[in-house]
């Protein structure tokens, strides 16, 4: 008898447990939007007290919270409510919220758009903000020319829905070559395409750093995520898919010179003159190869040029990148993309017209890009982060030593949309030195901002138009053919059926209508 | 204890059930207490939700809902079966799984064999223990681990080629071996755990039928023929048709992950493609759509399997 009423309560306590620990999540979730309630009520007591909510990516070293952040709310009057997600999981997190009807008031991909912005502003729930740029956010209106709203125009409806970045710093990439190989193959720094193949060769099949292997050479990469810096050396001028050829706007693969870009890169990559792993090397795995003192020559960002020098001394005292122009690729030119001024990275939700958060959002921003916005943004306090020199800021120690310090610390808050001077830039860059002052990694890497100016273009805005975000696997099944065919794995006939079969499916009708949007567009 | 007759207790059992239901229920009513969270579980979490597969049918805008969606009837369907990816993510699918079926379903099965003949304990207990720990790895760390171990510049694979005067292979760069990957990381990851349902049937199994055996002069290989083999063959059964009823089911975390430019011909299946098209693109109306056609070929598939088990083998199925 005694068993069975212990088995009851057993099961009594089982099962009570089970259903408490099943329904946790639900009951927290009670009660935080109670909490969540209750401040909806002590904000509505507070009169006069304005605020908005924010969701956006966050990456390291920028920190959730920090003294700018506070220093911005404390002079526009507004609370900001940041919810920060990582990189990785914004998009995710953000359909969840779209889906769940808990739309911030502001989202954010960080540096770029979120990537289902497109489908969000076509469902009709981000406000254009067009008609604000001369008025609410003027200060954001002031610095941008009639290209770069023509960049931000979403082509469907002719609006401008997202702000961001605005990059008043200079361009920053260069191609890269260590001369210490150089001088161990005995050849001069390469001016031809010819010239280039035969540095290549050279890395390729002598020891050209001089470990004793003469095989763990690498003598030409680039990160994956930034092929069209290769295509520039082919004279295509792209965006990563388009660019303009004689006025009109073009799918890269339809370019003139793409078959020679793919021909040649096919070359390189049969005879090793390219990373045998090029596609999945991006990120910190081109960082990494950078690193290892295998990698002869390189396009990157200049800073590549100081980092890899550092890196690569540790295992060889000689190592040096040297920022140089442009290659000359087969067909005579030389160009190198200029980082897009502008980016829309941020959007305004219906839902901040339905919470009545709208004109917070424009006030709080129209301030981010104000002088006073901007001097904050990048200097920071006076006092704390910075002193004034002859009436200029002057970031101070430790936060002018790298941008990795100063970001954490909140300068330069690119989770936000804000203006980056130039003069910030060049402040943490050189740490408060002056050229001469630099050491021969930092020197180069200040070559590399200078040296490239004469080649530079601007990328074409990528028209984003119905049909270009219905075709993104197709697009994405293109780069599959690009890059198998780079390897070998496919014919030319095999490549030419499947985008063929591609262009049936419905990018030929993509190209076509991008095509038409950018005729509209530059009209 | 008093000892009731095989008749007497069926004689109880036809009375029992003709008490009426509710005291039935109020009789095991603590049974029914500790099942409780689990039927709320499954209507909550399994059965609620197949609600919004309705979304197949409308052009869903996520924050309207179905008020402020417009009714496409099967438009989703023809789309998707006409568009030029859906053989493509079929027959990657189903070659996927059909390799896994012919490669690695029987590995686990070998493996609690080779178990269960281990004597020493201490070797048996130490090789479960290592054969299980891969299955723990997160998947991220998992495709970290096999994407360096098959790298040509610095993996172990490309050491090993290049110590036999071989150049290495890019293995992850070439779609024809993406399934050979995937099978083979698959059962270093899974074999061990998987093995547990059959060693565990394996120790289920009536001694008498060993010692039967032996006196009858089967030695250790007949004996796992002819006893251990056909004692976990209804186990066996079961889990292959848990294995047809997933055969368009992939592993999606890992072909997401392992996936590239390069493989994309044969990496991309219906979970990635719901997934890109839900998650990325927000269109749920098509994610969807792909995701109850999967649901519902994977569903006619256990039935099928479950059918041909029972009639094939001495098994009952699953139902």
């Amino acid at each position: 008898m005694r068993r069975k009423i212990y088995g009851r309560v057993m099961a009594a306590v089982l099962a009570a447990a089970l259903l408490t620990a099943g329904c946790g999540s639900g009951t927290q979730e009670t009660q935080e939007s109670g909490t969540a309630a209750q401040q909806e009520t002590g904000q509505e007591e507070s009169a006069g007290s304005k605020e908005f909510s924010y969701f956006g990516a966050i990456w390291s070293p920028y920190q959730e919270t920090s003294p700018i952040f506070d220093e911005l709310m404390e002079r526009t009057g507004i609370t900001v409510d940041f919810e920060w997600v990582n990189e990785d999981g914004l998009d995710t997190l953000l359909a969840s919220k779209v889906a769940a009807q808990d739309l911030p008031d502001v989202i954010s991909g960080g540096t770029k758009a979120p990537a289902a912005i497109n489908d969000l502003i076509s469902q009709g729930l981000i406000v254009p903000i067009t008609d604000y740029l001369d008025n609410e956010l003027a200060n954001y209106g002031r610095l941008l020319t009639e290209e770069d709203r023509l960049y931000l125009t979403y082509q469907d409806d002719g609006e401008i829905y997202g702000f961001g970045l605005v990059m008043d710093v200079p361009q920053t990439f260069s191609t890269m070559i260590r001369t210490d190989w150089l001088e161990r193959v005995g050849l001069d720094i390469p001016e031809t395409w010819d010239d280039w193949m035969e540095v290549w060769r050279a890395f390729k099949t002598q020891d050209a750093n001089g470990n004793g292997n003469p095989n763990d050479e690498v003598p030409f990469g680039f990160n994956y995520d930034m092929i069209k810096l290769m295509m520039n050396v082919f004279g295509i001028n792209s965006n990563g898919e388009f660019s303009v050829v004689d006025g009109e706007y073009v799918y890269d693969p339809e370019h003139p010179n793409y078959e020679l870009f793919l021909d040649t890169m096919r070359q390189m990559y049969e005879e090793g003159l390219l990373p045998q792993d090029f596609v999945t090397t991006a990120g910190t795995d081109f960082n990494t190869l950078g690193a290892s003192n295998t990698l002869g020559s390189l396009i990157g960002y200049a800073e590549y040029a100081k980092n890899y020098t550092v890196s690569c001394r540790e295992l060889d005292e000689n190592a040096f990148y040297q920022c140089v122009v442009p290659i000359q690729g087969p067909t005579g030119t030389q160009s190198i993309p200029a980082r897009a001024k502008v980016t829309g990275s941020a959007y305004i939700t219906v839902a901040a017209i339905e919470n009545g958060h709208l004109q917070n959002v424009l006030d709080f921003f129209n301030y981010v890009y104000s002088d006073e916005g901007i001097e904050l943004t990048n200097y920071g306090m006076e006092g704390e982060f910075c002193e004034m020199v002859d009436g200029s800021p002057m970031i101070k120690a430790p936060y002018n030593e790298s941008f990795a310090v100063a970001r954490e610390e909140g300068l330069i808050p690119s989770t936000i949309p804000f203006c980056f001077t130039e003069d910030s830039y060049m402040q943490i860059l050189t740490g408060g030195l002056s050229y001469e002052e630099l050491d021969d990694a930092g020197q180069t890497f200040m070559d590399g901002l200078t040296i490239n100016k004469p080649y530079y273009y601007t990328e074409p805005a990528i028209l984003q138009t119905a049909s270009y975000v219905e075709c993104f696997d197709l697009r994405e099944q293109q780069v599959s053919l690009r890059d198998r065919y780079i390897m070998g794995q496919i014919s030319k006939e095999e490549y030419s059926t499947q985008y063929q079969a591609l262009k049936d499916a419905g990018l030929g009708q993509m190209i076509e209508d991008v095509k038409a949007a950018y005729t509209e567009m530059t009209q | 204890m008093k000892r009731i007759g095989i008749k007497k207790r069926q004689e109880q059992a036809v009375l029992k059930q003709k008490r009426p239901l509710g005291k039935r229920i109020w009789k095991a009513r603590y049974v029914y207490l500790m099942i409780l969270p689990v039927i709320v579980w499954f209507a909550l979490f399994q059965y609620w939700p197949m609600a919004w597969l309705s979304i197949s049918f409308f052009d869903y805008n996520l924050y309207l809902g179905f008020a402020g969606s417009k009714f496409v009837g099967l438009q989703n369907f023809i789309d998707f079966f006409t568009g030029l990816d859906f053989w493509r993510l079929i027959r990657n699918v189903v070659l996927m799984n059909l390799y896994s079926l012919a490669v690695a379903f029987p590995m686990p099965i070998i493996f609690a064999l080779f178990l269960n003949e281990l004597r020493n304990q201490k070797v048996k207990k130490a090789v479960q223990t290592v054969s299980f720990l891969p299955h723990f790895i997160s998947m991220v760390a998992f495709v970290t681990i096999v994407t360096e171990f098959l790298s040509p510049v610095n993996g172990v694979m490309a050491d090993i080629f290049r110590f036999f005067g071989k150049e290495p292979i890019y293995f992850l760069g070439q779609a024809k071996y993406f399934r050979s990957i995937m099978v083979f990381s698959g059962m270093w990851q899974e074999t061990g755990y998987n093995a547990i349902v059959y060693l565990s049937a394996i120790t289920a199994l009536d001694m008498n039928l060993y010692e039967a055996a032996m006196v009858d002069g089967a030695n250790r290989w007949k004996r796992l023929i002819h006893v251990t083999i056909p004692g976990i063959m209804p186990t066996v059964v079961v889990m292959f048709i848990l294995r047809i009823g997933s055969l368009i089911n992939a592993n999606f975390e890992k072909m997401y992950l392992f996936q590239n430019s390069t493989n994309l011909e044969v990496s991309e299946v219906i979970q990635t493609w719901v997934y890109k098209r839900g998650m990325i693109r927000y269109d749920y109306s098509m994610g969807t759509t792909a995701g109850l056609f999967n649901g519902l070929v994977a569903l006619l598939l256990v039935i099928m399997a479950n059918r041909l088990s029972k009639r094939y083998s001495d098994s009952a199925g699953i139902w």
